[in-house]
């Protein structure tokens, strides 16, 4: 009854006075599942690149195939390795806390190497530099949800 | 040693706030007769223990320096005009606050803002009125 009663005045009066439990940035929803995605793209197209065979004589329907292929592996390679990278440094930038890197000091470390995997992704056609990249996004991944307190587990789309 | 913050927020006693029973009515005694402000919380970083739109009332002068623990009513360091509401992790040596939200990811803080000075704790969150 009684908590009733104050409950109702409190709707109808609320005080002036506030005390703000707010988060000052936009509320971010961060996943590492993104840059994963992102990172099986680069893999899956570093083996398509590592597998083709270049056409023999001088076709060039033969040729137009092969290099249309080609092209857009790189392309995409290219595009999903950016893409892979902005995601990294947006949960390196924005999702952690200098409280997580007193528990975990290799973050920095961890990021810095991932990132740079992606460039290494770029500049060449690696499948070793591809499933380093996703080796390292998996730590991200362990470490992200363990700040969460959540046991998530490292699932892959291929 | 100091309490951290989720054995806080998980039982200690002290910093558990009555909603019903003589702990409770002894605040809202202290309201009737004008020794309680109520204030009304907005946003989510104190989640669950306060939530938006909660009321609590504050003690303005508690008689004892604030316990690790405590949910404290703060002037904001960057912007004395707002104030906050966060709970006290722990007293740096040289006497400063370390304050956190109870929903890390939802919130503005000491690990923002640094630790705070004594000075800038309004009050001290005594009781959370029924939603």
């Amino acid at each position: 009854m009684l908590d009733r009663i104050l409950a109702a005045y409190n709707s109808a009066r609320p005080s002036a006075d506030t005390a703000s439990a707010h988060c000052d940035g936009p509320c971010g929803v961060y996943d590492p599942a993104s840059a994963r995605v992102a990172a099986e793209a680069v893999l899956s197209m570093s083996k398509k690149l590592a597998g083709l065979t270049p056409p023999t004589g001088n076709d060039v329907a033969a040729w137009n195939h092969y290099l249309n292929h080609h092209s857009r592996y790189v392309a995409i390679k290219e595009q999903q390795a950016h893409l892979a990278k902005e995601e990294l440094l947006v949960l390196w930038t924005d999702y952690f806390k200098p409280a997580h890197l007193e528990q975990y000091p290799d973050l920095h470390d961890i990021f810095w190497q991932a990132t740079k995997l992606c460039s290494a992704c770029k500049q060449h056609v690696s499948v070793e530099s591809a499933t380093e990249l996703m080796a390292a996004i998996e730590k991200i991944h362990g470490i992200f949800w363990a700040t969460k307190g959540r046991d998530v587990p490292w699932i892959t789309a291929s | 040693m100091a309490a951290r913050a989720s054995d806080a927020a998980s039982g200690n006693p002290s910093s558990r706030l009555p909603t019903s029973g003589p702990r409770a009515w002894r605040q809202l005694v202290a309201w009737a007769l004008r020794r309680r402000q109520r204030v009304r919380v907005s946003g989510h970083s104190m989640a669950p223990t306060l939530d938006d739109g909660d009321h609590v009332l504050v003690d303005l002068r508690p008689d004892r320096p604030p316990a690790v623990g405590a949910l404290l009513w703060v002037r904001d360091p960057r912007e004395p005009d707002r104030r906050l509401v966060k709970r006290l992790i722990t007293v740096t040596a040289d006497g400063r606050l370390d304050l956190r939200g109870d929903a890390p990811d939802d919130s503005t803080d000491s690990r923002h803002f640094g630790p705070v000075a004594p000075e800038l704790v309004l009050g001290r969150v005594v009781y959370r009125f029924p939603r």
